[in-house]
């Protein structure tokens, strides 16, 4: 009886330090989680900045009007020559105008560039160099109503840096200011 | 007898059992403290990570509305027309930058918030330091006798390439004059507009690693604690012509008289939004009147680049090398965490655009 005590207070003991150890291993998932979720958070805050930086690009480039001439006319000016893939901008690409389609869903040489883990601009064109973790890829297309003086503009965009796809989409619009 | 060798028998076999299992969960234990040493390293490191993140997030907002903002509301055209809304340097009643000075690590904003204090004076100012009389029943407004203006207000007021941003000490609604605090630089003629505005200067104070915020007038306190490094870069128009013509005929600051003006700027080339070092901001040509002079390549502004970089509170979770700015403590492992950087751009939306080469 005694002895059969004895061997019942080292099964119990095992199991409790099974039990306890399990549970630990519960626990520490949850900071795994945890340290996922900021890692996520930070991606995401990136992929926004860099999504925002891309309109603020799209946006600065020439969309105006000007009056030449005697008598003055007021003519459209607007930015069709500008490369805004390359950093810093080049002089030879589509500017302002209105993309091809798709290129929000493959990568389009002149609407698409790539950055690094930090948001660095790393290279553009049809496929990704290695360092590249944010794909940011845009679209400008005429407002249907008012294509001569309204832009949409999109900017998106993913990471492939977990499994999770992270994605960042913005949407403005540009209007033509007197 | 029998007795006490069973019951020696038995005590040894219970210090053998105590032994084995303390052997055992010894090597549990073991184990369990790897994994509560790493947990905890883990939670404590991600507090302020989180920290970290959201310090930036607080800056980048921040500097981003601001600037999105500045030069908006002008009165009688944009407010680029009477000054550069954006400077490279400090502005304010203290502390102010002389002008034409460039800093990358402090920027000046100017904008007119959602405000009816928008009038003009009436007779001219006495002297420098004499009461502005304003002109209380200007289109928009409130009947209150002063404009709308009350102690402490931030005022913008501005005639023929002079101007002055001042705080208001005093308003008398019975004699529709408000008194700046201090004098101002010069005494403005009749029809001078006078504005209510919000003056931003954010800077980096580098030795208390803080993003500072000042309103130009007595408030400068940290905004961000930790912020290690902040630039602003200029993006300008490359057009010569970028900036307001003058009439035909005319000329301005950045136009020589001709027919039609001829502009003092350089043309930079392409049509994108050219990066220019600082020094071509304080190399001329020249706009406004001496103190508040400044370089003409501020009226073409068209987007900002700005670069923040925040490190950890904590000096233990920040290693050596070129991922901190800063030396820390840790050794590396978990606890080690890189300072963030960023760089965002902003487009200011008011910062009027001409039609450069067009003519």
């Amino acid at each position: 009886m005694d002895r059969r005590a004895a061997g019942f207070a080292l099964v119990e003991v095992l199991m409790a330090a099974c039990l306890v150890i399990t549970v630990a291993v519960a626990v520490s998932q949850i900071s795994a989680a945890a340290v996922r979720a900021s890692y996520a958070a930070r991606v995401r805050t990136l992929a926004a900045m860099l999504a925002a930086q891309k309109m603020e690009q799209l946006r600065s480039l020439r969309w105006s009007r000007t009056r030449i001439g005697t008598p003055a006319v007021t003519v459209p000016v607007s930015d069709v020559s500008t490369d805004l893939s390359s950093d810093p901008p080049t002089d030879a690409g589509p500017g302002l105008s209105p993309s091809p389609a798709g290129t929000l869903d493959s990568n389009v040489p002149f609407y698409v560039d790539y950055l690094d883990a930090g948001g660095t601009w790393v290279g553009h064109g049809a496929t990704p160099p290695g360092a590249a973790v944010y794909v940011r890829r845009w679209a400008v297309q005429p407002l249907d109503s008012d294509p001569d003086d309204i832009l949409v503009l999109q900017v998106i965009v993913t990471t492939t840096a977990d499994a999770v796809a992270h994605q960042a989409r913005f949407v403005s619009v540009l209007t033509r200011k007197p | 007898m029998n007795e006490r060798s069973e019951r020696a028998l038995q005590r040894g076999y219970v210090l053998v059992e105590m032994l084995v299992s303390i052997a055992i969960i010894g090597a549990l234990l073991g184990v369990l403290l790897q994994f509560a040493i790493a947990a905890q390293e883990a939670v404590t490191v991600q507090a302020d990570v989180a920290d970290l993140q959201q310090r930036l997030r607080v800056a980048a907002e921040a500097l981003r509305h601001d600037l999105l903002a500045a030069g908006a509301g002008g009165v009688n055209g944009p407010l680029a027309d009477a000054f550069a809304p954006i400077l490279p340097a400090r502005t304010g009643s203290a502390g102010a930058d002389p002008e034409l000075s460039a800093h990358a690590d402090r920027i000046s904003i100017t904008y007119v918030p959602d405000t009816r204090s928008q009038t003009a004076l009436t007779i001219g100012m006495g002297g420098p330091g004499a009461p502005l009389a304003i002109d209380p029943n200007a289109p928009g407004c409130p009947a209150d006798g002063s404009c709308g203006f009350t102690r402490g207000d931030r005022a913008l007021v501005f005639s023929a390439g002079a101007h002055d941003v001042f705080t208001v000490a005093d308003v008398s609604g019975s004699s529709a004059t408000i008194s700046p605090a201090a004098a101002l630089s010069h005494t403005y003629p009749a029809g001078s507009r006078v504005v209510g505005v919000v003056q931003r200067v954010y800077y980096l104070d580098r030795p208390g690693k803080r993003l500072m915020l000042y309103d130009g007038d007595r408030s400068d306190l940290p905004l961000v604690d930790h912020v290690v490094d902040l630039r602003f870069t200029y993006y300008v128009d490359p057009a010569a012509d970028a900036v307001r013509p003058p009439p035909a005929d005319g000329s301005s600051c950045a136009y020589a008289p001709g027919t039609p003006p001829v502009p003092l700027l350089d043309d930079l080339g392409g049509l994108a939004p050219t990066l220019v070092p600082p020094s071509r901001l304080t190399d001329g040509p020249v706009c406004g009147l001496s103190p508040h002079r400044f370089d003409a390549d501020l009226l073409r502004v068209r987007r900002i680049g700005v670069t923040v970089r925040l490190e950890t509170e904590s000096a233990a979770l920040r290693g050596s090398g070129p991922a901190f700015l800063t030396r820390g403590t840790s050794a590396g492992g978990a606890k080690y965490v890189p300072d963030l950087q960023v760089t965002f751009d902003v487009a200011p939306r008011n910062m009027p655009a001409f039609a450069g080469r067009g003519h």
